[in-house]
């Protein structure tokens, strides 16, 4: 199943599945693009916005983490 | 012709039957009868689901401008219902920058998609902005969220009403916070109707400022000096733990020591560090401002944690109440990758919250804490309403008591113009509770009213008039089918509360689209195959969180 920007809760789901070791606290934007584009799945050639990539990273927090 | 006035209405938080839902409306009439409308919050109250069936209860919507005073679930956790239920309503929302990423973030939890997210504008102490008609200007006030600010309204008629928010007169850790001689230029501007918060005004006294954490904090460091320690708060309560981040920083000061280090472990944490950089108040830059001594806050995935030394420690846990999922229930379980004793040196364990009083939560936390103990921690918990002592108290509230309020009234009086008296009026609380907050203020010679819930405050001609009758109140009833919100899975429930009875009593089931979709249901979606339905998943506490919210 491809995905692209706006699908964050798959592309967080990937991200975690992925690198679920990754610290997340203070990561730059780039580094979160760099990570995203090195999905297999991902297919999405467009800028994503702020409110994407901000959606992407509290998403990818709140399966990271195994609380409440 | 009709008459030109503005209304002040309480939507929800005046309670019969307790606090929470917080959520008011003022509705500004023009002499040709169009009526023009703003709401202020939009909350959620908690249900005891084992008694009703029935996980929340939210707030009204009623405009498509809303102004936010701050980040706790009792004024801002209706929103991503109601937008589930309109998504395509086009919905503004007015608040400080933290509140905006706060609020992203709690939809991003829950899958809203990107095109149904709301308008943010961010406000700023200073910078009025006008919606609708109104002029509005925000005022910074002090609660344990940090970015709580109070809404200053004026109508095109020139009316205007302050909200205060929920609010402590002492200052602020983390943003501006409450300052008494901005809260008195506002006086002096003119203030027709003020709502003040009334959770805490049956208490005496005024309700101490993060000052004290950081003083109890750093007798609990001088005290434990060698210790790992594990401090379990609540995420979105950030001023107190800022109060623990300048104790360490001062301490560290002091003593001449290295200054431990801030280990998040728990996904709140993690995103309420976030939200604050993002909103330019981050925690390790303003210690840094304050003290000159950088404090480090990571993650507990960072590498960097495991070569810290113990003693060199805190971890900021989630979980005050026991939460089953939470990191500090885990850590008890022996659950948590993350968190272990260490051995060589004391382990402490501070849970930085009392028990709040609900359901079973004491035998929870107290079966925790001697979990934790039997792990080799030493366990400090603070009692519920236990006195306030200088070097002692390591935990305080973010809602004014009695003190507060006079306080205000003492403002008032000394800044308000002699031809434009105000009148106070208790908001988000009980009966008990607002009264006491009115009784206060008629205490200090100042003008004061009483509403409920769906009651209206009118302002016309400059006179302020409680309105005889009594609109019929209405809520909505939240039920999770799944107790799982990362698969979301709601029933609503449109209730209203009937005034001979004394009772709240279903209305009809609001259909809607779903929008919210699990995985599996997203999947489908994807492949064309529409709704699918897997259940299970992590379990959220999110009844637990409005609880607790509403009493920080």
């Amino acid at each position: 199943m491809s995905y692209g920007w706006k699908d964050y809760c798959e592309i967080a789901d990937a991200l975690n599945e992925a690198y679920p070791d990754q610290s997340l606290t203070n990561m730059k934007p780039e580094e979160l693009i760099r990570l995203v584009k090195s999905l297999p799945d991902f297919q999405d050639d467009s800028e994503p916005s702020e409110l994407v990539l901000d959606a992407i990273w509290n998403r990818w927090v709140y399966v990271g983490y195994p609380e409440e | 012709m009709a008459e030109k006035r503005t209304e002040f209405e309480s939507l929800g938080g005046n309670n019969l039957d307790g606090i929470g839902g917080n959520a008011k409306k003022i509705t500004y009439t023009a002499e040709d009868g169009t009526k023009k409308s703003i709401q202020i919050d939009c909350g959620m109250k908690f249900s005891d689901k084992a008694l009703t069936g029935v996980d929340n209860y939210i707030a009204p919507l009623e405009c498509d401008d809303l102004l936010l005073t701050h980040a706790h679930a009792d004024h801002i956790a209706g929103i991503i219902h109601h937008i589930q239920m309109n998504p395509e309503r086009p919905l503004n929302i007015y608040s400080d920058k933290f509140t905006h990423q706060f609020m992203l973030a709690e939809m991003t939890k829950q899958g809203l998609p990107i095109d149904n997210m709301p308008k943010f504008h961010d406000v700023e102490d200073g910078k009025k902005f006008k919606v609708n008609g109104f002029e509005i200007e925000p005022v910074p006030v002090t609660h344990s969220a940090p970015g709580a600010v109070a809404f200053v309204v004026e109508s095109p008629d020139g009316t205007r009403m302050m909200d205060l928010g929920d609010f402590k007169t002492t200052k602020a850790e983390l943003g501006k916070g409450w300052d008494d001689k901005r809260i008195g230029e506002v006086f002096a501007k003119g203030i027709d109707v003020c709502f003040c918060d009334s959770t805490s005004t049956t208490s005496k006294e005024v309700t101490p400022s993060y000052d004290m954490v950081t003083k109890g904090f750093k007798k609990i460091l001088r005290e434990n000096p060698n210790a790992q320690m594990m401090v379990g708060t609540i995420a979105r309560s950030a001023q107190q733990m800022m109060a623990d981040v300048i104790a360490v920083a001062e301490y560290a000061k002091e003593t001449g020591t290295k200054p431990r280090t801030f280990i998040l472990d728990g996904a709140s944490l993690v995103q309420v560090n976030e939200c604050l950089n993002k909103a330019g108040i981050g925690m390790t830059h303003a210690c840094q401002q304050r003290t000159g001594v950088r404090v480090n806050i990571i993650d507990a995935k960072d590498p960097a944690a495991r070569a810290i030394p113990p003693s060199e420690r805190i971890y900021m846990v989630t979980g005050t109440q026991g939460e089953e999922m939470a990191s500090m229930a885990r850590v008890s379980r022996g659950e948590n990758r993350n968190i272990h004793p260490a051995h060589g040196v004391p382990n402490l364990c501070v849970n930085q919250q009392a028990v709040i009083p609900s359901g079973d939560n004491q035998a929870v936390v107290d079966q925790m804490m001697t979990a934790l103990e039997a792990q080799g921690w030493k366990t400090m918990i603070p009692q519920r309403g236990a006195p306030f002592v200088e070097g002692e108290t390591y935990y305080v509230s973010g809602h004014g008591r009695a003190g507060d309020m006079e306080k205000v009234a003492d403002l008032a009086a000394a800044n308000q113009p002699a031809d434009r008296k105000t009148t106070f009026i208790g908001i988000h609380g009980d009966e008990k509770q607002t009264t006491a907050t009115e009784e206060i203020f008629k205490g200090k010679g100042q003008k004061v009213d009483h509403i409920t819930n769906a009651q209206k405050i009118v302002v016309s001609k400059g006179q302020v008039e409680v309105s005889p009758t009594i609109g019929k109140a209405s809520r909505i009833a939240v039920i999770d089918q799944n107790d799982d919100f990362m698969n979301p899975d709601f029933r609503y429930i449109k209730q209203a509360f009937n005034p001979v009875a004394k009772k709240w009593e279903d209305v009809k089931e609001i259909e809607y689209k779903k929008i919210l979709l699990s995985k599996t249901e997203r999947k489908n979606m994807s492949k064309g195959k529409g709704k699918g339905g897997k259940k299970g998943g992590k379990r959220h506490n999110i009844a637990m969180m409005a609880k607790m919210d509403r009493t920080r």
